[in-house]
């Protein structure tokens, strides 16, 4: 299990979130620096992870005992004879923080959620940088999630169990597979011997694509 | 009760690892351990019977995951699985000493206010297990994060069994857990809550626990338990490195800080708990200092009662139209809001009171904490009069709270004294009984003696008994405060108890009242009060209490009282001449400041501050109508043209909802009900938690004059049916953040048709498309708030 502090988050990221475009005006940018401060003071990010074999059998995937179906996992992890599984998430603090701003300032709670995101992102980059180290002589892909593409959110509660996440991490899903603290990611890297074609997350194994608005007005999260 | 079970033990040998034995033994990972007991038996009871054969107390039935929730699928009820899982450890303890302790783990949902599961739910789970347990010799509830959940299962295991309880919980380096509970809170809510012993299991290695146990020994009078892992697993291999000789050498450090019972957790083996009891056998288990700091707690904050603690006494109707007016439409929000401001005032504690006539005080009041709970981690104190709505709140709340309150006549000191015992709370006494308040300090000091009595034959400690001497109104009654004064100090120094005092009552009918009453504030505190309960948002009262914190020397280096009012010279002139660049300060001068600016800046405070000066003279529909509207609809548009973005829409609607929040008082106050352009229920569908835009919808909502029922989020489908044809509502706004609740949106749709078939229904959120909202047969679908707001003006006017 790694515990990692939350550094200072990336701002053009949580604006990007929020809606804004450009530079943010002084006042504005003051909210966000509260907003930050009290995000980082109270959160307890952490993350867990485990190296599982990757077989096949009639063309269906097998990680330990989760099995991963669907064409587009098959192809992320094409090449890949083992992957690494991981569940991060920033902890329920970051809820409660939501919470508490939505009660007297919607505002706050908006860039209090935006930050949170990207916070949660920022522990996942951290975290596969430490994998990195740990894994020195393997190649990894990028991080795929159940709800990308046709992987199902079903696979939620396979993968924390697998895991182990509901006691290392204090993470857990609902009946409906939105993970518990909110901000929080499960993910598949897969991991090769030999260097792995590149290939980009994008917007093609998004779910959200046909919605977003990010992509109609011509740019990406 | 624990210790009768075992008269000849100075210390208690737990097992180990019981699900690591399983896996080393071939159980491959992702299958449910509990399902064993019915289908491999020989193989438990053979993991069981090496702790049994090296000298173990007490082994844990492999029943951890046995509740309704986790076994789902397994294919087996608890019942059959806690039952083969008894049978399984009895077999292996036939012709032994040994004990049984049902195994009772975390139900693997999250409880509200961070998941979906209710408390009450959560209890349900956990009676089902003790029912089905009963053939064991006690019970342990372990490897909890969460101070609710444990809560939940002590509380069913004390209702629904006899058996000694064992607690622990699994607490992170930084000496808190995942949900942000502290060792203190756990500790000081479990004793009170009737548990036999407390500890830690799981978590970490033998050595990091152990500033983990030197924290809760000071917490807690109970014996204590230590059950670490066998350090961490590596991640790649999932091997625990700590050797036996190693495990054995770090666990005899505990019995220096007098921990009385030892086991392993994940990774420990026969071969570590062997070595480990052989050594503690040699060593003396240290006697324990049992003086406990008088303190109260949520899960995430302790409040020691060392020094003067403000309890912030805002949360109450009494005289109050604005929040009676709340209380009846059930705004939560706007009591939330109390609370956010009293806390960010200063308030160490809250006041919780929700009676007022006509209303369902017990319903309002587990809403209430159980709200309060999800966004404040300050701790409550519950004020009714009422003692089933007192135990309704000591039932829900999560922590050690105070109960405001007992009196000296005889009904009051047998109902709640009990309830106090129970759910191990502090209790705020009044020195009052059935003859009325007494005049005279000497007899208020009887009463307040008669209450300790009572509480100390009921078990309830000393520590946690608060006296109120109670203030008269100094106008009515001159010589009462020097009375009162008496009484409180005698109280603090003779009975050597904790005293708390409503201050506020002693100016009442005075001119001037904040001179009276932060002058007596001051006098109580010098006479020893403990707990003023006042309004922290008056800046002098808090300034009194923190001034007085600075004066005597608690507040060492005056930190602070620096840290509270470092600000205050820059900001306190009324006409500064030379503005300090900030947020907060407008480029335009005071004078130039109008209500549309204040808007578009973001500039709360002058929002609300110019409404109110608006509205001496300015009709209130005026400003809504002439000033608020246009300015949104120019946001609007603007947002709508990429002008500006979603913040400052928002910011504009917060400002806008400031400026309402003013009117409405207003109104209020003035007997005038405020006026609406009609009602719209408002909800994030059933399993649906993500909120920030139905929050947003909301806002901008009232801004346009609209009343909004906001049901939250997690909605039933039937409850957004029914509570739409009660209100006898034209429009319903549903919100839907993933695919997989998709279907609740429909569902909830279809039955709205069916209760009231004229109400209109708008969608939004993040997967759906004006397409989809059509096809599950919304009304209209809105890509962002503005366009709720559209629908609302096409449907309602």
């Amino acid at each position: 299990m790694l515990s990692l502090p939350l550094l200072p988050v990336c701002r053009e990221e949580a604006l990007r979130y929020m809606g804004w475009r450009g530079e943010p005006d002084e006042a504005f940018s003051r909210l966000i620096d509260d907003c930050e401060q009290q995000l980082r003071k109270a959160v307890q990010p952490r993350v867990i992870y485990r190296v599982l074999p990757l077989t096949a059998e009639n063309g269906i995937l097998t990680a330990g005992t989760l099995s991963l179906p669907g064409a587009d996992i098959t192809k992320h992890l094409e090449g890949c004879r083992q992957i690494l599984l991981m569940a991060a998430t920033l902890s329920g603090q970051a809820d409660v923080l939501i919470q508490r701003a939505a009660v007297s300032d919607i505002t706050s709670s908006l860039a209090m959620d935006a930050l949170a995101s990207a916070g949660i992102e920022q522990i996942c980059n951290r975290a596969e940088a430490e994998f990195h180290e740990k894994l020195p002589a393997l190649y990894f892909t990028w991080r795929f999630s159940p709800g990308y593409g046709d992987l199902p959110l079903e696979l939620q509660p396979d993968i924390l169990q697998l895991l182990d996440a509901p006691k290392w991490l204090g993470l857990t899903s609902t009946p409906e597979h939105i993970l518990i603290p909110r901000k929080s990611v499960t993910a598949i890297i897969g991991l090769s011997e030999k260097p792995l074609k590149k290939t980009t997350r994008g917007c093609v194994s998004c779910g959200l694509r046909e919605t977003c608005m990010f992509r109609k007005s011509g740019s990406h999260c | 009760m624990l210790s009768s079970l075992f008269p000849d033990r100075t210390f208690l040998r737990l097992d180990g690892g019981t699900g690591s034995m399983l896996q080393k033994g071939g159980m491959p990972t992702g299958v449910l351990p509990e399902v064993y007991n019915i289908t491999e038996p020989q193989r438990i009871i053979a993991v069981h019977r090496q702790f049994v054969e090296i000298g173990a107390d007490i082994i844990y039935t492999n029943t951890f995951g046995a509740n309704r929730h986790k076994m789902e699928r397994a294919g087996y009820s608890v019942q059959e699985l806690i039952s083969a899982g008894i049978a399984c450890a009895q077999r292996a303890c036939a012709g032994t000493n040994t004990k049984i302790a049902l195994d009772i783990g975390p139900i693997g949902q999250l409880l509200e206010p961070l998941g979906t599961m209710t408390f009450e739910e959560a209890y349900d789970i956990f009676a089902e297990q003790i029912e089905a347990g009963q053939d064991a010799d006690l019970i342990v509830i372990e490897t909890m994060t969460d101070l609710y959940e444990i809560k939940a299962a002590l509380l069913a295991a004390k209702e629904h069994s006899h058996k000694p309880v064992l607690c622990t919980m699994t607490f992170e380096q930084n000496l808190r857990t995942f949900t942000g509970c502290t060792i203190a809170s756990m500790a000081m809510t479990l004793e009170g809550l009737g548990a036999d012993a407390i500890g830690v299991n799981c978590s970490l290695g033998p050595d990091e626990l152990y500033p983990i146990l030197k924290e809760m020994a000071k917490w807690t009078t109970l014996p204590l338990i230590i059950k670490p892992n066998a350090g961490l697993p590596d991640p790649i291999t999932g091997e625990y490195r700590i050797t036996p000789a190693d495990f054995a050498a770090s666990l005899v450090q505990y019995a220096d800080l007098g921990v009385s019972i030892y086991g392993g957790c994940c990774g420990t083996t026969p071969a570590h708990l062997k070595a480990a009891y052989d050594l503690l056998e040699q060593c003396t288990i240290a006697r324990r200092d049992s003086e406990i700091p008088p303190a109260v707690c949520s899960a995430a904050k302790v409040v020691q009662i060392d020094q003067p603690r403000i309890i912030g006494e805002r949360i109450n109707p009494t005289g109050k139209k604005r929040f009676k007016a709340a209380l009846q439409n059930g705004d939560m929000d706007y009591i939330l809001d109390q609370a956010v401001q009293q806390t960010d005032a200063g308030a160490d504690l809250l006041d919780v009171n929700v009676g007022m006539p006509g209303i369902d005080e017990k319903g309002m009041m587990i809403r209430t904490v159980k709200a309060l709970q999800s966004i404040d981690s300050t701790p409550l104190q519950l004020d009714s009069t009422i003692p089933a709505v007192l135990e309704a709140a000591l039932r829900v709340y999560n922590g050690k709270p105070i109960v405001n309150s007992v009196n000296g006549e005889e009904a009051s000191l047998q109902n709640v004294l009990p309830l106090v015992k129970k759910y191990g709370a502090a209790v705020v006494g009044l020195t009052l009984d059935e003859n009325g308040i007494p005049q005279k300090a000497a007899d208020r000091f009887a009463i307040a003696q008669k209450i300790l009595e009572r509480a100390q034959a009921l078990g309830i400690p000393k520590r946690d008994v608060y006296i109120d001497c109670l203030t008269l109104t100094a106008s009515a009654e001159q010589d009462g405060a020097r009375e009162t004064l008496e009484a409180l100090r005698r109280v603090k120094e003779e009975l050597g108890l904790k005293t708390v005092l409503g201050v506020s009552n002693i100016s009442f009918g005075l001119p001037n009242r904040e001179a009276v009453t932060r002058t007596f504030l001051t006098m109580a505190l010098e006479n020893g009060l403990d707990l003023p309960i006042i309004n922290p948002n008056i800046p002098c009262m808090t300034e009194a209490v923190r001034a007085y914190r600075l004066l005597c020397g608690i507040d060492r280096n005056c930190t602070e009282f620096v840290e509270a009012y470092a600000g205050m010279t820059a900001a306190a002139p009324a006409v500064s001449a030379a503005p300090i660049p900030s947020a907060q300060q407008a480029e335009k001068k005071p004078e130039q400041l109008d209500l549309p600016y204040a808007m578009s800046h973001g500039l709360k405070n002058e929002g609300a501050k110019i409404t109110a000066q608006l509205l001496e003279q300015t009709d209130p529909m005026e400003i809504v109508n002439h000033i608020l509207i246009p300015a949104l609809d120019e946001a609007g548009k603007w947002f709508e043209q990429g002008k500006i973005f979603l913040p400052q829409l928002i910011q504009t609607a917060g400002v806008a909802q400031a400026a309402f929040e003013v009117i409405k008082t207003t109104l209020i106050q003035r007997d005038a009900a405020p006026v609406s352009r009609g009602k719209i229920v408002l909800a994030t569908v059933k399993g649906d938690i993500h909120d920030i835009g139905k929050n947003i919808v909301r806002v901008l909502l009232e801004n346009y004059g609209y009343t909004v029922l906001d049901l939250g989020r997690d909605v039933p489908c039937q409850l957004v049916a029914d509570t739409a044809k009660e209100q006898n509502v034209k429009l319903v706004g549903l919100s839907a953040l993933m695919t997989t609740t998709l279907g609740a949106m429909e569902e909830t749709i279809r039955l709205v048709k069916a209760a009231c078939p004229d109400c209109q229904i708008v969608v939004g959120g993040a997967v759906l498309t004006a397409d989809y909202a059509a096809k599950i047969g919304a009304d209209y679908y809105a890509k962002d708030a503005m366009e709720t707001v559209a629908a609302a003006k096409k449907v309602i006017g």
